[in-house]
């Protein structure tokens, strides 16, 4: 199953779709949109109270929701209000291709950019290493430039996990940034860090990294990079990337 | 259990059974990547579009570097029209992790319109080591005052088989077709823009159709076909192409957005 997240930022709203209805055509129309959020200890789970037709729930982000994790179910999947780990619910969102929301980043100007967004629900169990080239997506030539590292992880803390941007030519650690599990993190480069050689790379910390242009106007550019083993195939590939993890986690060691 | 898995994974994998899944509809397969070829660069198929005012930015990360150490090594890009009739080839030589090449109008030869391209990395054959690529790659597409706006690529269609006697020459199967009814609805309301387009390509090596709320098209190979969408909330899409989701691009006033589908 998937989960579906916001991001957030300075100066932006954020707008999901969620849609009702499986990419394949079929609808359950009992299903429902829940929303999970961190309460001590444990997560706390409410039906989602938000606008919606008969093909689409629309939510959008502010200060106390950004972020909450949302997640299609019966009502009946949903047995108790409060949970110590996130589940996984049901099938409903397991498709070929994958269910995906609309997830919208607009500003003040009228500008907006969107991706087909998801969590997948085995993600949240995972630990990792996160390594991302900064150079693939971003735009040197304008006026601002993130990363949004969101992170679902299914125990409900907040544990505090360091990213660092690494120069793989030089062999250096070039910045660091506070990063924390299930939440939005995210973290403004310069012009001088968007180098073909540096990666943003993130130990124990598992997330999708999502990259935002955008200049004075309000023309935005959002997308998310393809994991590296999406690159290569065969019976080395995943030997391969971790060459390439092993040898950037030795530059932050 | 596991061993039963193991022994029948490749059958129920292979050419013969894929056809077959997709005949009868059972766990069909929307790509096919050619395990048994040893060393091969497989590409996605891409948009390019110059029409209205577009310009097309493409970047590629040098992955035979990356991965595997090469520090020589070429890519070739092909560029097709939208009727999928091969435009241009250029070789480009890699020196630098990740590229950048921009498409616009001139750059194709005064061509004002829409098609597909692909990238294989060519490298000196070695018989030592299994390499095999897949260049998803990022594209952009820009007009007007906005910034370039990213997607990445999300259908592979070619290979080139780096061991081959005959060089440079593009396999096409990929990409597969099915032989039931196939329906994707497209998981954003489109009503909510001044309009979108969808951009479809065909990656397949033969003839497919799509059809778009019973309105049918047809797209030869490599092709590509631009559809307007207004007002509708959910778009279905029908085609015997197992996976075909396109490109969207929406607009709202002077701004627009394009992701995939």
């Amino acid at each position: 199953m998937n989960y579906f997240f916001f991001l957030s930022g300075p100066n932006l709203d954020c707008e999901l779709q969620i849609p009702r209805f499986r990419n394949s055509g079929k609808l359950i129309p009992e299903i429902t949109l829940f929303e999970v959020r961190i309460g001590k200890g444990y997560w706390r789970i409410e039906e989602a109270i938000c606008k919606c037709d008969k093909n689409f729930y629309y939510l959008e982000s502010n200060k106390e929701n950004k972020d909450y994790v949302y997640f299609l179910a019966l009502p009946s999947d949903v047995n108790s209000k409060q949970v110590k780990n996130l589940y996984n619910y049901n099938s409903y969102t397991q498709t070929v291709p994958d269910y995906r929301a609309n997830l919208c980043l607009t500003n003040r100007n009228g500008g907006f950019t969107s991706y087909q967004s998801e969590y997948p629900f085995k993600m949240t169990l995972q630990r990792g290493s996160l390594i991302s080239s900064v150079s693939t997506l971003l735009n040197k030539n304008v006026s601002s430039n993130s990363i949004f590292i969101k992170n679902i992880f299914h125990e409900p803390i907040n544990e505090e996990y360091q990213a660092y941007l690494v120069s793989k030519k030089e062999g250096k650690v070039l910045k660091e940034y506070r990063i924390f599990s299930n939440s939005t993190n995210k973290i403004d480069l310069l012009p001088e860090d968007i180098c073909v050689e540096n990666y943003i790379v993130a130990k124990g910390f598992l997330g999708i990294p999502v990259y935002l242009s955008k200049n004075e106007s309000g023309y935005m550019s959002m997308e998310h990079t393809h994991p590296p083993h999406s690159n290569i195939k065969g019976k080395n590939q995943f030997q391969l990337v971790s060459k390439l993890r092993n040898e950037l986690l030795e530059i932050v060691n | 259990m596991n061993y039963l898995k193991l022994l029948i994974r490749p059958i129920f994998n292979s050419k013969l059974f894929v056809s077959v899944r997709n005949i009868i509809g059972y766990k069909p397969v929307g790509f096919l990547f050619p395990n048994s070829v040893k060393n091969f660069s497989c590409s996605d198929l891409f948009f390019w579009r110059t029409d209205n005012g577009f310009k097309t930015i493409f970047r590629f990360s040098n992955i035979p570097e990356i991965f595997f150490g090469i520090n020589k090594s070429k890519v070739l890009i092909i560029f097709y029209d939208s009727l999928g009739i091969e435009l241009k080839r250029t070789k480009i030589k890699v020196k630098a992790s990740v590229s950048e090449i921009e498409i616009d109008s001139a750059y194709l030869g005064g061509i004002t319109d829409i098609g597909t391209f692909s990238i294989f990395h060519l490298i000196d054959r070695d018989d030592t080591q299994e390499i095999k690529i897949i260049n998803r790659c990022y594209v952009a597409y820009q007009r007007d005052q906005s910034i370039p706006t990213f997607v990445h690529g999300n259908i592979e269609a070619q290979y080139i088989n780096l061991a081959s006697q005959e060089k440079e020459k593009v396999e096409n199967d990929i990409a597969k077709v099915v032989y039931f009814k196939n329906e994707y609805l497209i998981q954003k309301n489109l009503s909510l823009f001044d309009y979108s387009e969808l951009l479809f390509s065909n990656p397949h090596k033969a003839r497919i159709w799509i059809s778009i709320d019973g309105k049918r098209e047809i797209l030869e190979s490599l092709s590509s076909k631009l559809i307007k969408i207004k007002d509708n909330d959910v778009v279905s899409v029908r085609s015997n192409l197992s996976m075909p989701r396109p490109v969207i691009f929406s607009y709202k006033g002077k701004f627009f957005d394009c992701h995939h589908g």
